[in-house]
Formats: C-alpha cells, structure tokens, sequence
C-alpha cells in the first residue's frame, strides 16, 4: 500500500488513538448524544489536528527542546480559537450546543500526542497526514458512538426520525439511559472490546495473573 | 446453533443458591397471590435470556455457570411491575447479566449483582413505565429468608449490622424514615439480596461493616427523596462500586497495623 495512504488508514482501525490508545475519551463522552454535534466536533478538531501538526513540523528544527509543549500549545490553541471564532460566525447555534468543548479541542491528548510524537520529528507532508489519519480515527470512533446514542436515545439520526416514538403516535420507546454520560462509557468499552476481539494484537498485558498455589490440592 | 443438552451439562452442582432460592419462595408466592401468573411468564423469560448468555460464554470461555441466573431472573421478576413491556426486561436483563456479570468473568468475579444493575438500567431507560415503585412485599415474606441467608452465612451480620445503624444514625438526626423502611419488605429483601450479596459485597470483615454502613446512609437518604425500591437499588450499586475501595483501606489499615506491631 501506499504510505501517504497508509498514513491516513492506519489510525481508523489499527492504530486507532480512541480504542488502542484509549485517548480523547473526554469529549468522546460529551458530545455524542447527537450525530450533529459529534460530526461538528470531528471536522473542527481533524482540521486542527492537521494544520497544527503542519505548522509544527515546519519549525520543528527551530523549536528548543525546552519549552516544546508550550509552542505547541500555543499553536494548537491559537487554531481552535480560530475554529471557535469560525463556529460562532457560520454555525452559531451549534456552538452553544458544543458549549465549551470546541475550545476544549486544545487540551485533547490526541492533537498534543500527535504533535509531540510525531510531528516534532518528521517533515510537514507525512506529519500532516498522520495529523489527517488520527483525526479520521477519532471522527469514526465519535460518529459510531453517537449514531448509537441517538438513535436509541431519541429514534433520530441527524435531526430526522428514524424510530417513531410512542410519544408522537409510534412505537418505540426512547431509552433515556443512551443520552446519559454511562452509555457512552459502555458503548466505548464494548466497542473496544470488538476491536480488540477482531485484533488480537491490541490487547494489553494482564495487570494481575491469578496467584497459582504451589501445588494442586485434593478436593 | 448450539446444543442445549451438553451446553447444560456445564451446570455447575446447586449447592451454592439453595438458601437464596427458598427463600425467595415465600415472596414469590405472595406476589403470584397478588398479581396472578404473570410472575411466572416473566421469571420464566428472563431465565431464559441469561441461561441462553450463560451458555454462550461458558462455551466460548470453557466455564461452569451455576443457579445463580435463576436467583436473577426471581429478584427482576419480583421487582418490576406487572405491565412491564417484556421487551424492555429482555433487553435489560441481557445488559444486566452481561455488561453486570459475565464480562467480568461470570459469577464470583462479577463486581455488581447483576439484578441491581438490570434494575438500574431500567429505572434509567424507562422512566415512564414506573419500575421504581416495587410490589408491596409484607415483612413476614422476607423472614425465611433473613434466617436462610443469615444461617449459611451468605448474608454476613456486619453488612446488615452496618446498614442498621445508619438508619438509626439517620433517624436520630431527623433524617428519614426509619419505621417506615424497617417495616417494609422490599428494603429488607434489597438489603439481604442487594447490599449483603456475598459476590458484590466487601469480602474483609471491617470492610463489610464500611460497606453496610454506606449502604444504610445512602439507603436512608434516598428514600427521602424517591421510592424505596430505587432507593435501595441505586444505593446498593455505589456501595458496590466503592467495596473493592473498602476492603483495599482495611487491608492497608492491617498491613500499617502489624508492620508496627512486628517492625
């Protein structure tokens, strides 16, 4: 395969910075009880994950070692203000549905991980397309998330009825729970459970192996 | 297509579940005397469901699995409304047994009683059919089994003792019901079946004395602010998520305890 192509695949499913990695939870949990706002925040933090890693991979050799994280920070929040500014310009009632998690895109371990583990050491094409890739990856794991949520917390998906509700004359019945934090803390560790069942590789080490006794004892 | 018969022969001996089976017997039928056979189709369904997810992952995982599905399927059965929609039991009963017990390995490793977390989700998902109000359970039902449980040890007396002394604490500064929940059989079948579950509960015995203690404070303050069959049931799942945290502090209190005594 191609390796600008691999670059953007690579994080979607066996690398992904969601379900391998286990980063960016946070705003995974918030903003997933609708596709709109899950979709919102996917393009505005993909963009700048990618910009970003772009611009610090181009000063990459000028950057003393000393204050890297903060001229990192500095240009990743400087990108999110703009993506803020751009949100309350264009789209303005979506971003008081996202409220403060737009500006939260700057504290996202997944953009600052990128940026300091990849960026800071490799040219700006290939850095911008890992940027691209992990963005894409988060984006998948955040619209799978909240398609779940809000087709079987409200019957929709992006605003249309999908399920009628028995409230309106149909006959499903809205699960709260799904619009609840918990859900998506479930829906995330099963999918990752699927994952990683697909991908015997990404599990992890046991933290504890059951004591064995020294020798089998007789019933 | 799985076989059934040789998947059941993964049966585990029933030993273990005989007392908290008897004594729900008592319960069970004043609620069928109550509410008529509709006891049975539900109990009967949700057996079926988490015997059909206990064969799956015995035969995945090469586990046993023992009667503890049917002390489930008995308690949700009990608890939830006549009317319920069998749908939603279906559906909470398969989150309940899975995402409550199996994940974690099947019963024994499960760090949640599985009814307390299909309860929950029920509660949770359908606010509008109502499972939080419970049946009217009278008192003497849940005499056999407070003696059962009681007299094979499943229930352990610190839990139980613990969780009384909340209440009294509570009462005493005029929070609370306290007549109110002694007298009713559902906070005590939530607090033999619920708080003093031997998996789901602390396993130290200060630990257990913590647990019963936290489960009776939350217990008591819920019921001021809701029924007691959610009361109970909310207040047991975070005294069941803090438990491991219980037994961690009172096994740490140990080790300072004899590192001093021994040097």
């Amino acid at each position: 395969m191609l390796p600008a192509l691999r670059a953007l695949s690579d994080p979607l499913l066996d690398r992904n910075p969601v379900t391998v990695h286990v980063l960016g939870i946070c705003s995974a949990l918030a903003v997933t009880t609708s596709v709109s706002t899950a979709l919102t925040l996917s393009i505005a933090l993909t963009l700048v994950l990618g910009i970003a890693a772009g611009i610090i991979s181009l000063i990459r050799r000028h950057i003393p070692s000393s204050i890297r994280i903060i001229v990192q920070i500095t240009i990743i929040a400087s990108l999110v203000i703009v993506a803020d500014q751009i949100l309350q310009a264009f789209a303005y009632e979506m971003s008081q549905h996202l409220s403060v998690f737009v500006s939260l895109i700057a504290t996202n371990c997944i953009v600052l991980g990128r940026t300091e583990a990849f960026a800071l050491h490799n040219p700006p094409r290939a850095s911008m397309l890992d940027g691209l890739g992990n963005g894409a990856g988060y984006s998948l794991v955040l619209l799978i998330v909240a398609s779940i949520r809000e087709l079987f917390g409200a019957g929709t998906l992006l605003g249309t009825q999908i399920l009628p509700l028995i409230a309106e004359g149909g006959w499903y019945q809205p699960m709260r729970l799904m619009l609840l934090a918990p859900s998506a803390f479930i829906i995330l560790g099963l999918l990752i459970w699927l994952v990683r069942s697909l991908r015997p590789i990404q599990r992890e080490a046991r933290e504890f192996a059951p004591i064995a006794s020294p020798r089998p004892v007789q019933p | 297509m799985i076989p059934l018969l040789p998947a059941l022969a993964r049966l585990a001996p029933p030993h273990g579940q005989l007392p908290a089976l008897l004594g729900l017997a008592l319960p069970m039928a004043f609620v069928l005397f109550a509410e008529g056979g509709g006891l049975l189709l539900r109990v009967g369904l949700l057996l079926a469901v988490i015997v059909g997810w206990q064969v799956l992952f015995a035969r995945i995982r090469g586990q046993h699995f023992g009667l503890e599905g049917m002390t489930a399927a008995i308690l949700v059965g009990l608890l939830v409304p006549p009317a319920s929609p069998l749908y939603q039991l279906v559906l909470a009963i398969s989150f309940g047994i899975v995402i409550g017990q199996l994940v974690f390995g099947g019963h024994g490793r499960n760090i949640l009683h599985p009814s307390v977390v299909t309860l929950a989700f029920l509660i949770f998902s359908f606010a509008a059919e109502g499972y939080g109000q419970g049946p009217d359970l009278p008192l003497f039902a849940l005499v056999p089994a407070f003696v059962l449980l009681l007299g094979s040890g499943q229930a352990n007396w610190r839990i139980l003792a613990g969780a009384l002394f909340s209440l009294l604490g509570l009462s005493l500064l005029g929070i609370g019901d306290l007549p109110g929940l002694m007298g009713s059989g559902l906070f005590w079948l939530g607090l033999l079946y619920f708080a003093a579950d031997p998996v789901a509960s602390a396993a130290t015995n200060p630990g257990r004395l913590a647990h019963g203690l936290l489960f009776g404070l939350l217990a008591g303050l819920f019921a001021t602010a809701g029924s007691i069959l959610s009361a109970i049931v909310f207040a047991a799942l975070m005294a069941g998520i803090f438990a491991p945290l219980l037994d961690q502090g009172a096994i740490t209190v140990n080790i300072l305890r004899r590192s001093r005594r021994h040097g």
